[in-house]
């Protein structure tokens, strides 16, 4: 460049310098304004401001629910557990084990070998297929068609009365009326636990989940039951204020000695008790009830854990779900028995989500899974919730 | 306007907005950094095998499941504190639902372990002859006779033992020729020179009116516990300063009161002078026996508000601990128990040596913070036994830790530390303090000691009818410290019941030479202060019992310091 056309350019850079100090001046004096604006907005009063934008509703899993009853192949429709093997369905009702596969039910009966016809706990052999089935009158075997039954009269069973049953290895763990006990499948050999020999001060064990590491009972009365697979060692859990309904700290500890049920998964401890539900994670508890959450209701008949931060809990209100952060409720209405689906965010924010089906009550007793979809059992039929999104 | 005007009037006003946008998504409080404090069981490295005895091949009863205490003391003033560990032994077979069916040949009995430095220990225990024919529950140590040697008391069911130090390395039971007769169940002692006399007196708590033929029905209950039986009276002995002690018991008013000890302590809550008593019982109302002056004693423990737990009840109190929380120069009082806990803050003691500190018409009280800080949500699902309150990281500020396991059944339990944030607020780091305090173990009594002179003040924890733990202080990022080892001339020679106020750079903190802390335990004698980063102490002031104030300057940080009563 030469010293000639650096003035005749001279000018036009000159222009231009004197074009964007304009457009920067502009800009900024926008940014000003703009800035001034929304801390005005900030400041005025509310009724003077636009309305918040409503929170994004945090994506919940949505069904469109199928439900099933005695009015189409159900032996009963108060239907107490529920597993999934598979493509098969098995159903614990009041009046027999019903299977449903390939779209059409098959029932089981005290006729065929079943130890009652009241079904409370079902669970699955993975290694064999055999199904277990813990009943009002005993412990039944369902293997390729064929059912055995242990009582307390013919087997080392504490008692007839099976609310929970949990396969692990080649160990069945049975929660009973009267304490628990555990079926070496191996050796047929039964080792019974009660207030004699474990810290079971109530007996009423109302549901087991059994692990390779930990074996957990849920009991009636009496808190957690731990047993530690490795070391033999029992330890119990208890509600830190004892058995009032009261909670005197948050997260204190479990939260209520009336255990409905245990699921323990990813060395997450999950409990439900009729006035709230907990997660402990060895150390510390977390409790969840109606007023600090999104479940429908404290009374809790199920919770069954989906990993170590994801879980369904089977309430009196509606079937929930809890994400880690977020909770969904899907339900008949408590008011006009439509569908219902509601969403709470992790501020609280209640959201309705439409949906034109939901389970067959809001009385749950029990889901399981299946793939994305999830079997729920209710006190007024069985619901299967086909995943939609 | 200047563009230059305009630019800044932009970006000021944008950051302000920024910064009010962004203010809800600031936390109130900082998140506390990422404790130091950490912890190891160095019990195989430091040699110390000791294995706590239930007497019994089960556990089934309310003695078997009392649990042991220690001490750490200098029997050898070798400047290193060494260890003594208390212990269960069969007895009758009619005192255990579960007897062992075959005797051990040797019966288990307590230790001595002497500190050799390098935190390694070599048991002594039949050297020093500290081997009493007893079911041992607790011990405290002082120099009651002013000789210079640290001796010991021991209490167990159906009596005590005093050894005095023979200063060289060896105790005597001098126990009848003191005086001192305890029956029933001595279950734990502390040491206070309550009339201020220059010898220290000696306090043994009492539990209950055992009797072994009483059993529960349901075997779920476990065994008969603390309110199935009796309670009975605690005991004062008064030191003559002649080697004998004597009985006033009832003289001071202490045998007017009927409860259920477990751990005791002493110190001057109310800043007045003089040491009051803090009896922690098991099931029914605490006592705080507050000292009149005059060799007696008036309990005001339901006035103050350190008689029941949180919610009223009657709790089980394990350990109480006096100390300092907030830095304010008046004690405070830390109680574990079988539930909650107890944090209890002194809300209206006068300044030490005030006149209004001597008026009996001040109102004294503690209030439970507990319950707001965190503290006794954390500890609800326990049952927390040995305690201490120490800087265990030397930032300066207090912490606590806290050793679990269940009664009844021997259910072992993970242990909890809290870091201290000042102002009365804690935090729990237990899940990274290192995992001896995740190991589960049925713990009982605990004692706290910087056993390596390194500034760091580690525990000995009593498990249940298993191996004892020592739990050694491995913090990173401490800050300074020091430790003051005190020498009482007119005053008792251990300096107990001295106030020891430490000032650096506008900061004070302060602490009272105690004896029996915690759950059936004593605690190291040279006084602990964590300093932060300050590298200079400004004044070290001593007031001792004999009402001599002592003041130090500019002393340097990182040592133990003896300081010396003048004559």
């Amino acid at each position: 460049m030469n010293s000639s056309e650096t003035a005749t350019r001279a000018p036009e850079i000159l222009i231009w310098k004197d074009k964007m100090k304009k457009l920067l001046c502009r800009v900024l004096w926008m940014s000003v304004l703009a800035v001034a604006a929304v801390q005005f907005a900030a400041a005025a009063p509310a009724s003077n401001i636009a309305k918040p934008k409503a929170p994004a509703i945090p994506e919940m899993p949505r069904f469109r629910f199928e439900n099933f009853t005695t009015a189409n192949g159900l032996p009963n429709n108060h239907v107490f557990a529920v597993l999934v093997d598979g493509n098969r369905i098995w159903v614990g009702t009041e009046n027999g084990l019903a299977l449903y596969e390939n779209h059409a039910w098959k029932v089981f009966t005290t006729a065929d070998g079943l130890a009652h016809r009241a079904v409370l706990s079902l669970a699955l052999d993975k290694r064999t297929g055999d199904v277990w089935a813990g009943t009002m009158g005993g412990l039944s075997r369902i293997s390729a068609g064929r059912i055995d039954s242990y009582t307390q009269l013919n087997s080392g069973l504490s008692n007839d009365v099976v609310y929970g049953v949990s396969v692990e290895g080649e160990n069945v763990w049975v929660a009973t009326a009267a304490g628990a006990c555990r079926l070496d499948l191996h050796t047929g050999q039964w080792s019974l636990y009660n207030e004699r020999n474990t810290p079971m001060f109530e007996i009423w064990a109302y549901g087991v989940s059994a692990t390779p590491t930990k074996v957990y009972f849920a009991v009636w009365g009496s808190g957690v039951l731990e047993y530690d697979q490795k070391t033999g060692r029992w330890d119990r859990y208890d509600d830190p204020d004892g058995e009032n309904e009261v909670v005197v700290m948050k997260d204190q500890g479990l939260i209520h000695e009336i255990v409905s049920s245990v699921s323990y998964v990813d060395n997450i401890l999950w409990a439900s008790t009729y006035f709230g539900n907990s997660r402990y994670d060895g150390r510390y508890w977390h409790n969840f009830l109606k007023k600090d959450s999104g479940l429908p209701s404290n009374f809790t008949n199920q919770v069954k854990g989906v990993d170590g931060k994801r879980a369904w809990f089977s309430t009196d209100k509606g079937l929930a779900y809890y994400d880690g952060v977020n909770w969904a409720v899907y339900r008949p209405s408590l008011s006009t028995g439509k569908p219902e689906m509601t969403v709470r965010d992790a501020e609280g924010h209640v959201t309705p989500v439409p949906v034109t089906t939901a389970p067959a009550h809001n009385y749950i007793l029990g889901v399981d899974f299946q793939g994305g979809d999830i079997w729920v059992a209710t006190a007024k039929g069985l619901s299967h919730g086909i995943r939609e999104k | 306007m200047k563009f230059g005007v305009l630019l800044f009037l932009a970006v000021a006003s944008l950051s302000g907005a920024q910064a009010q946008l962004a203010a809800p998504q600031v936390p109130a409080t900082q998140a506390p950094q990422p404790s130091a404090i950490r912890f190891e069981d160095a019990s195989d490295a430091a040699g110390i095998n000791f294995v706590h005895s239930i007497g019994s091949a089960k556990l089934g009863s309310l003695i078997e499941d009392t649990g042991a205490g220690c001490v750490w003391f200098d029997y050898n003033n070798s400047g290193l504190p060494s260890l003594y560990v208390v212990n269960g032994r069969p007895m009758d077979d009619s005192m255990h639902p579960f007897p062992l069916s075959v005797k051990p040949a040797t019966p288990p009995h307590n230790h001595l372990y002497r500190n050799d430095g390098s935190g390694k220990f070599t048991d002594v225990t039949q050297k020093a002859g500290l081997n009493p024919d007893m079911y041992s529950f607790a011990v405290a140590a002082a120099d009651y006779d002013n000789d210079g040697n640290e001796d010991l008391l021991v209490t167990g069911y159906g009596k005590v033992v005093l050894y005095r130090n023979d200063g060289n390395g060896h105790f005597t039971d001098v126990t009848e020729k003191a005086g001192i007769k305890v029956d029933g169940w001595a279950i734990s002692s502390t040491w206070l020179d309550y009339d201020k006399d220059g010898c220290l007196d000696l306090f043994v708590g009492r539990y209950v009116k055992y009797d072994p033929k009483y059993k529960l029905f349901y075997a779920p209950d476990g065994y008969a516990g603390p309110l199935d039986f009796e309670g009975t009276t605690n005991m004062l002995f008064h030191n003559n300063c002649d080697g004998t002690f004597t009985d006033v018991t009832k003289k001071s008013g202490i045998g007017d009161y009927v409860g259920r000890t477990m751990g005791v302590t002493a110190a001057d809550f109310d800043n007045d002078g003089w040491d009051d008593i803090y009896v922690a019982n098991d099931r029914t109302e605490n006592f705080l026996f507050h000292n009149k002056h005059d060799g007696t004693f008036e309990e005001i423990a339901n006035d103050t508000g350190t008689a029941y737990g949180q919610n009223g009840e009657s709790t089980s109190s394990m350990g109480p601990v006096f100390a300092d929380l907030e830095g304010r120069g008046v004690l405070d009082l830390w109680v574990t128990d079988g539930r909650y806990n107890r944090l209890l803050h002194n809300t209206n003691a006068p300044a030490l040596g005030s006149s209004s500190a001597s008026e009996s018409a001040v109102k004294l009280g503690f209030e439970d913070l507990g319950a707001t800080n965190g503290v006794s949500q954390a500890n609800a699902q326990y049952a927390s036994w040995g305690t201490g309150v120490y800087d265990f990281d030397n930032d300066g500020l207090l912490d606590i830790l806290v050793f679990h396991g269940s009664l009844v059944q021997m259910i072992p339990e993970e242990h909890t530390v809290f870091r201290g944030l000042g102002g009365g607020k804690f935090a729990d780091v237990s899940s990274t303090a290192g995992p001896v305090l995740s190991e589960r173990t049925t713990a009982r009594g605990a004692c706290f000691a910087d056993y390596e002179n390194n500034g760091k003040v580690g525990a000995y924890v009593v498990n249940l009818g298993a191996k004892g733990t020592l739990v050694r202080n491995t913090s990173t990022n401490t800050g300074h410290w020091i430790a003051v080892k005190l020498v009482g001339t007119k005053s008792n020679r251990d300096g107990i019941g001295a106030r020891i106020e430490v000032d650096a750079a506008g900061k004070r903190w302060t602490a009272e030479r105690v004896a029996g802390s915690g759950y059936l335990s004593q605690d190291d004698g040279r006084v602990h202060f964590g300093l932060g980063a300050l590298s200079t102490i400004d004044k070290l002031t001593v007031k001792w019992p004999s009402g001599r104030e002592q003041t130090l300057e500019r002393l340097d940080v990182d040592r133990v310091l003896t300081v010396q009563e003048p004559q």
